[in-house]
């Protein structure tokens, strides 16, 4: 294999931008009714960073990427500021908008297979983004995607070029979609559910690979799951959506120690761990909601085991609690340790000794 | 039924690899091949060299050998009026063969624009095109043919005509739900993201992977066209004397059938060889698939 010789064209002639939503709902459109389906999201990455978005399934986190990639459904509506290194998208006169968005923006998916065209070439699919908008030519878009696909560690990048999509396996498919995703060399990358469809060593190449890119081309990169454990390992800084609203923040690694909001903690307890064997594993009764149908207050009290009657009333804000961003009003109450530890999760005094 | 149609189309052809033990079945499909093109090249052949190669004046009547059966002079026989079936068989291969080209062309030409422009504006626009093919599609469309041709007036190009007017709503249809179906697929949204304008994603992505359901249809529709004709042809309402194509032939000979058979086989067989011959080289250059992974 050949020593990774593109970066350095990408990564110094290019400092990074950052992102940030403020305050972004989007609403979809259902006959004349405009539903939400993210609500007030405040969310920052800066360059080189990977923050994590957690969450269940219709908790918002694809909408999330869609609102920031501008691949809404017709007829979506967004509020509030998309900010791309200062820069207000939705600002932006349309053109120009879906013009930032396509060449700072990649977006990688949970089935690489099904966002290929199957009909080409793994070369049309990695140099037609670079022909079409860096206007290169064909064998300088070539040379370009073969380095691209070097750096994503394809070994054989010129077979690679002349296969088609369903001759290469899932893992090699999603560098495929990475590299094409880099092409025209955007500084914000969305990871929606990418390595979920992969195998767990197929998915620790591809996060650890996202880590690399991240870092040595100052991308920012949204790494979505619902897998808490991966997003912990993965990300410096982690939120945990429900119901279309980011319900808590914390940094890397703090998630597991410190949840804050009552709905982070009883999804923990809910998890199977190897140093405790259980009957059951604990539940959160009720059925997740999508921002669409949440209740009125917070979206979560209805199957909250700390409701007060507040909760049902007003939507608590996000407030910072213990270097977290928490969004419940009895965030500052220590609900884990009123918690009287639901069975799987660890004993207090455990808990305590990993803390310190 | 035409969006699950299309569907079971590309389902068919994306996901039916070729046997591991078809060794057996390649040599025979290549053989079958070979031999379509023979016919296909002889039939095309014959249309374009026609007054070279034909032994006889087609027209040329011989009143007192009405239906003879092959003879040394006459090797396919003679028609009711004595006239030479081969000569008249190879004469007849250029109207045979423009016939259902035109109709082919013209329901591409109507079809693939109306189909692609419902499949793409929906709403009000979608709705009048599919109306305006549900009214036509209606009639049965051979009756369709010949209500047309019993107004204009009996000719082959009112034949023709007539044919392709009810072969562009089976066209249009068939591209719209084609249409619908691959552009909600993710590949499409992934072009969007791309930021590929509108008509890059039509003509390079979308279109091309509807091509194969294209052109297998064509050839489909190429061989109902041919039919299509010939039977307006049987009931005298297609080409007319001197004009000559097969499905005409079969209608003159008909009444003879019993002294001489030579007059209905031999069109219908020329009838048939085209159909099958095209179908098989359709069904390869479509499989190119499986030749591909030969290549490597």
């Amino acid at each position: 294999m050949t020593p990774v010789a593109v970066d350095s064209s990408n990564t110094t002639e290019r400092t990074g931008l950052s992102l940030s939503l403020e305050g972004v709902t989007t609403y979809l459109r259902f006959g004349r009714e405009l539903k939400s389906v993210i609500s007030r999201v405040d969310l920052r990455i800066e360059p080189g960073e990977i923050v994590g978005l957690v969450g269940e399934s219709g908790s918002g986190k694809s909408m999330t990427a869609r609102t920031i990639a501008g691949v809404l459904p017709r007829g979506a509506v967004t509020e509030g500021a998309l900010l791309l290194g200062g820069e207000n998208l939705l600002e932006m006169p349309r053109r120009r908008r879906r013009d930032v968005q396509a060449k700072e923006i990649g977006v990688i998916f949970q089935d690489p297979r099904a966002y290929i065209d199957p009909l080409w070439r793994v070369e049309v699919h990695m140099t037609e983004a670079m022909r079409v908008h860096l206007g290169l030519s064909r064998s300088e878009a070539r040379a370009r995607a073969i380095e691209l696909l070097d750096s994503v560690g394809i070994d054989q990048p010129e077979r690679r070029m002349r296969q088609f999509p369903d001759e290469l396996s899932g893992g090699m498919l999603q560098r495929v979609m990475i590299a094409g995703a880099l092409a025209v060399g955007p500084s914000v990358l969305l990871a929606d559910e990418a390595t979920t469809a992969l195998d767990v060593t197929t998915q620790a190449e591809i996060v650890k690979l996202l880590g690399d890119l991240s870092s040595r081309r100052g991308l920012s990169v949204l790494f979505i799951t619902h897998d808490l454990a991966l997003a912990d390992l993965v990300c410096s800084r982690v939120c945990v959506m429900y119901a279309g609203r980011i319900v808590e923040m914390r940094e890397g690694r703090q998630i597991f120690e410190n949840p804050m909001h009552p709905y982070t903690i009883d999804l923990l307890a809910a998890r199977p761990t190897i140093q405790h064997r259980v009957e059951r594993l604990p539940v959160i009764k009720g059925v997740p909601t999508s921002a669409m149908d949440a209740p009125s207050g917070c979206p979560f009290h209805p199957r909250c085991r700390f409701v007060l009657d507040e909760c049902r009333e007003a939507v608590p804000a996000l407030m910072p609690v213990r270097g977290g961003l928490v969004r419940c009003f009895r965030a500052n109450e220590e609900l884990r340790a009123q918690s009287g530890s639901p069975k799987g999760t660890l004993p207090d005094g455990e808990d305590d000794a990993l803390e310190s | 039924m035409s969006a699950v149609a299309s569907e079971m189309l590309v389902f068919e052809h994306e996901s039916v690899p070729r046997t591991a033990g078809g060794r057996w079945e390649g040599l025979f499909q290549k053989i079958v091949v070979v031999i379509s093109a023979v016919i296909l090249l002889v039939i095309v052949c014959c249309a374009v060299f026609a007054p070279w190669l034909a032994p006889h004046n087609p027209n040329t009547i011989h009143l007192l050998d009405p239906y003879v059966g092959p003879s040394r002079g006459f090797p396919f026989g003679q028609d009711s009026a004595g006239r030479d079936i081969l000569s008249r068989l190879i004469y007849g291969a250029r109207l045979s063969l423009l016939g259902p080209t035109i109709v082919v062309a013209i329901a591409l030409v109507g079809g693939v624009p109306l189909g692609f422009l419902a499949a793409y504006r929906g709403g009000f626009t979608d709705g009048i095109v599919s109306r305006l093919f549900d009214v036509i599609f209606a009639f049965p469309p051979l009756l369709l043919a010949v209500v047309i041709v019993a107004t204009f007036g009996a000719s082959f190009m009112t034949a023709v005509l007539a044919v392709a007017v009810t072969y562009i709503p089976l066209m249009g249809r068939l591209v719209r739900s084609a249409a619908l179906v691959e552009r909600s697929k993710p590949y499409v949204e992934e072009c969007r993201l791309q930021g590929y304008g509108a008509w890059r994603v039509l003509f390079v992505h979308v279109v091309p992977n509807i091509g194969r359901i294209l052109i297998s249809q064509t050839t489909l529709y190429f061989a109902y066209g041919l039919l299509d004709l010939s039977a307006l042809s049987f009931l005298g309402l297609g080409a007319q004397p001197p004009q000559i194509d097969w499905g005409g032939m079969l209608e003159n000979a008909n009444q003879g059938v019993f002294q001489s058979a030579s007059g209905v086989v031999f069109p219908a067989v020329a009838i048939v060889l085209l159909v099958v011959s095209l179908n098989f080289i359709a069904d390869w250059a479509l499989d190119f698939r499986s030749r591909r992974s030969e290549q490597r």
